[in-house]
């Protein structure tokens, strides 16, 4: 008998009792008008930052005024200049992008998580290597909890993708928040009006 | 109203006056009292360490005992949650179930049963009194707001009883509903993690200058008063009977 | 995983700012940890550095505050607990099913599952994964099942590099420890001690601030994933119905150590990890970071379906002692548990003696009640290591009943056991003279006779003189009373 036929038949020697599935629908009635506010204050809660822009221009004017151009960026979405091409680089030289603008999914109101699915991010290593985050959300690309959230993607058809909430963080010393552990050390969030 | 009294074994040997209390309390609010005095211990101790198995012929003796009365009344929060929650080791018979579901806590039955006010009360206690609430009566049996859950308006039966006290002024802890460490065999076989979260517990009290520490365990009480005994500390214990029997 | 909010006050009292640096060093008690000391003794070892005890409860006390404030912002909270209640135990009554219909899914992705009995299987597949494909370096995040299977030691052994990337679980790995915490694995090292042993293996300057450690950690790590030849994670939820897994951190070092470099995943998963629907992550993800430190999601919740162009993803389903614990009714509900940390954030006991007093590799509540299922004899005293308050129960998310299972736990340890230890014969002799009055009225008047008269002794002599005094014995006892003054 293999290992996999032993550990399904032990299984089912398992007396635990018989119960339902209980009915998701009970999480509709949770969702409420979405409220930018609270979204705000959510993710600055979490250490990100978010801003609200009208056009691709000004994004570009406030990424400008944020870092230097001597910094190695990277971007994918349309009309914000790169100055760093990511093909055919390693991880050495990947490690060295400084900031990544990247079109998030959609972000979630609850916990300020931007969800971004692989074919947003360039590689798939680039949101969490770079030193600075940026995701770019059309404005109404917003949902309140994390229930409908499930409801915006099919796992199926993902090959990667995660819930960025904020910048990457420890509190692994004396439980001290620092920012920075291992992904982006800042992550600023900017919603497009549409 | 027929209420048999159950005062726990400790209760019986150390602290007569939280019997005398109960009693005495109970017959004021008209109650007809019998104190069946075959009664020893609920089997609670060993249960808790393990040894429920040895405990069957005292929740039978139990049963035996107190199922000639309509209500059994205690003033101990854990023994009374043995009770109910622990009597399922013994064939539920009849008498059997009458008594687990008719055996409550004190401060549960003035409150839920009794339905009590100030003007039945007449109590008075000029005193600043610190809250314990003891795990067993708090969560095992429900009777306080517990701080984990997010349950809106759960009540408390020791502040409504204290709210009925003339005088009285009572004092919520910074952590409310914390463990004090008795937990029966617990309070000895880890003397040491038992002793400190007393220690926790009675540092809170005294921070908050209160005169006694009140709540309806007697162990949990015992703990804190070896204590502060201990310690040198002028506070006091009382069971939350011997303040609602404080004549004016 | 692990953070927070605002800054922490974890400042010592202020008897301990004037008191030296080195009061702080507890004398490596914790580290004496053998399999033959109890948790009581464990636990006296721990509280005999008071300056320490008390820091430590209070980082414990933070993070249970931080829980209730996220917990209650949320309205739904309780009706949450009961759909992640229910979903877990649905999922374990059909849990072979489930596992079957994963491992379908996973496989038509391009996963490759394979089922380990015991932590020898489980270390074994990895390492001849690992071997096949010549990976030296590996890079693995914090996983509670690798630390149950002692996979470092074992890779270790066969001359792989195994580098933890959690903050947390790397600080460990330096200091040689193992974890107190199933969220916060080195919870219980001071930034001091953290600031010394990384002057020693990384060469930093002397320092305490948490900042320029983590920075420090951070460079170190990151060349540590650009190098790394594998990668190896736990698994936080894997989805039946599409054969997705989900990893939560807050670093970000799981999903670093999958895409910065390496070409081949091991992910070690529990046979209990499992939930039917994506729709399931929902509640999952609401509950598990505001539970655990009360952030209202994890940094990074991440989730893969298939393995990227070139790269290579294996599961390895880990039964372990999870079977037999599934064929125990009173105690197989402890499967549920999604590893929050909550009900150790909340339990007296642990805040009191700290996770390394507990010989399991998870400590507290949980772990409590997960360690008899492995060996009823070797963690017999977990069990007991309780007040029975009934907090733990009040915080799970899965509604798991962790103070009823503590109880039912100890009945099980005394019944399997042999029934002439010291401790029986004193409880069955206990109930004997209990269950007759007479024998309870005489046995009482001795005891009330040597406490009044012999109290020094009386008070020396037992575990409770240890702080604490015995109550006055008063001259009648509430029997004497009745049959005075009451008795119609």
């Amino acid at each position: 008998m293999t290992t996999r036929e032993k550990i399904l038949n032990r299984i089912k020697k398992g007396v635990a009792p018989n119960v339902d599935l209980p009915d998701m629908s009970i999480a509709e009635s949770w969702i409420t008008p979405i409220n930018h506010h609270d979204l705000k204050l959510v993710l600055e809660s979490v250490g990100g930052d978010l801003q609200y822009v009208d056009s691709v221009e000004e994004l570009n004017y406030k990424l400008g005024d944020m870092f230097p151009e001597s910094l190695n960026i990277y971007s994918n979405v349309k009309g914000v200049d790169s100055n760093f091409s990511i093909k055919n680089k390693t991880a050495i030289e990947l490690a060295n992008i400084g900031v990544a603008v990247l079109n998030g999914d959609f972000i979630v109101e609850e916990n300020g998580a931007v969800f971004i699915s692989d074919k947003n991010m360039g590689l798939d290593s680039i949101p969490t290597i770079t030193e600075y985050l940026v995701m770019v959300i059309p404005k109404n690309n917003i949902v309140k909890t994390m229930h409908q959230a499930y409801k915006q993607f099919n796992l199926r058809e993902l090959r990667y993708g995660t819930f960025i909430s904020g910048p990457s963080k420890t509190a692994d010393i004396e439980s001290t928040l620092v920012f920075g552990a291992h992904g982006a050390k800042n992550l600023t969030v900017f919603m497009v009006n549409e | 109203m027929k209420v048999g009294l159950f005062i726990p074994c400790f209760v019986d040997q150390y602290y007569p006056e939280v019997g005398k209390a109960t009693y005495q309390l109970l017959t004021k609010l008209g109650c007809d009292v019998d104190y069946p005095t075959g009664q020893t211990c609920c089997g609670q101790p060993m249960a808790n360490g393990g040894h429920a198995k040895d405990s069957v012929k005292l929740a039978y003796k139990f049963v035996d005992i107190f199922s000639e009365y309509d209500y059994v009344v205690g003033p101990s929060g854990s023994c009374v949650s043995h009770v109910r929650d622990h009597y399922d080791i013994i064939e539920q018979t009849d008498d059997v179930k009458h008594v687990r579901k008719d055996t409550w806590e004190i401060s549960d039955f003035l409150v839920n049963v009794l339905k009590v006010d100030g003007g039945m009360l007449k109590a008075s206690f000029p005193h600043k009194v610190g809250v314990h609430n003891s795990c067993h009566a708090h969560r095992h049996l429900g009777v306080g707001i517990q701080s984990e859950l997010n349950i809106p308006n759960q009540e408390s039966t020791i502040e409504k009883l204290l709210a009925l006290v003339n005088g009285v002024e009572a004092v919520e802890m910074e952590h409310p509903d914390e463990c004090c460490g008795f937990g029966g065999t617990f309070s000895v076989t880890e003397a040491t993690v038992s002793v400190q979260m007393g220690k926790n517990r009675i540092k809170e009290h005294i921070k908050e200058n209160v005169e006694f520490i009140t709540g309806v365990d007697m162990s949990c009480l015992m703990h804190m008063e070896g204590i502060l005994k201990r310690e040198g500390h002028k506070v006091e214990v009382k069971h939350l009977v011997e303040i609602l029997n404080s004549e004016l | 995983m692990e953070p927070t909010q605002a800054k922490p006050q974890t400042k010592f009292n202020t008897k301990s700012e004037t008191k030296p640096k080195a009061n702080l060093k507890t004398k490596k008690i914790i580290k004496q940890q053998t399999q033959t000391q109890t948790h009581a003794q464990l636990a006296e070892g721990f509280l005999s550095n008071q300056l320490k005890a008390s820091w430590f409860n209070k980082s414990i006390w933070y993070q249970r505050d931080k829980r209730d404030v996220a917990t209650k912002k949320l309205n739904e909270w309780e009706t949450l607990r009961e759909l992640a209640s229910d979903i877990k135990a649905h999922t374990l009554s059909k849990l072979d099913e489930y596992l079957i219909e994963f491992e379908e899914k996973a496989t038509a992705n391009g996963i490759n599952i394979h089922w380990a009995s015991d932590d020898k299987e489980h270390n074994e597949i990895a390492t001849n994964l690992l071997k096949k494909h010549n990976a030296k370096k590996v890079v693995k995040s914090k996983s509670m099942l690798s630390e149950e299977c002692e996979l470092n030691h074992h890779l270790e052994n066969n001359g792989i590099e195994i580098i933890e990337s959690d903050l947390g679980e790397r600080i460990l790995q330096f200091s040689g420890e193992k974890p107190s915490h199933i969220v916060m694995p080195a919870i219980h090292k001071t930034k001091e001690e953290i600031g010394e042993l990384f002057e020693e293996k990384l060469n930093t300057k002397k320092s305490n601030d948490p900042v320029y450690l983590t920075q420090a950690a951070r460079l170190h790590l990151r060349e540590k994933f650009i190098n790394a030849d594998a990668s190896m994670s736990g698994v936080n939820f894997a989805v039946a119905e599409t054969g997705s897994f989900v990893l939560c951190t807050n670093e970000g070092n799981a999903d670093l150590g999958l895409t910065a470099n390496s070409k081949l995943h091991i992910a070690s998963m529990g046979i209990e990890k499992i939930i039917p629907k994506q729709e399931h992550l929902g509640v999952f993800v609401r509950m598990l970071a505001r539970n655990a430190t009360g952030q209202p999601i994890t940094t990074y919740t991440s989730h893969f379906t298939k393995p990227n162009k070139g790269s290579e993803i294996h599961i390895i389903i880990v039964d372990n002692n999870r079977t037999k614990l599934l064929a125990e009714e009173k105690f197989n509900s402890s499967l549920k548990c999604i590893r929050c940390a909550a009900c150790m954030n909340t339990c007296p006991v642990f805040k009191n003696s700290g996770g390394h007093s507990y010989n399991f590799v998870i400590p507290g509540p949980i772990g409590a009640i997960l360690a008899p299922a492995h060996d009823i004899k070797k963690y017999e005293d977990m069990p007991f290591a309780s007040t029975l308050c009934g907090s733990c129960s009040n915080v799970c998310p899965v509604k798991i009943n962790i103070h009823e299972q503590l109880y039912d736990w100890r009945q099980e340890i005394t019944q399997r056991k042999s029934s002439f230890t010291i401790k029986s014969i004193m409880m069955k002799g206990g109930a004997f003279v209990l269950s007759h009055t007479w024998m309870y009225r005489l046995f009482g008047k001795i005891g009330g006779f040597f406490v009044h008269n012999f109290r020094k002794i009386s008070t020396m002599a037992t575990p409770w003189g240890k702080g604490r005094e015995l109550p006055d014995v008063p001259k009648e006892s509430f029997k004497d009373w009745w049959d005075n003054n009451a008795k119609k």
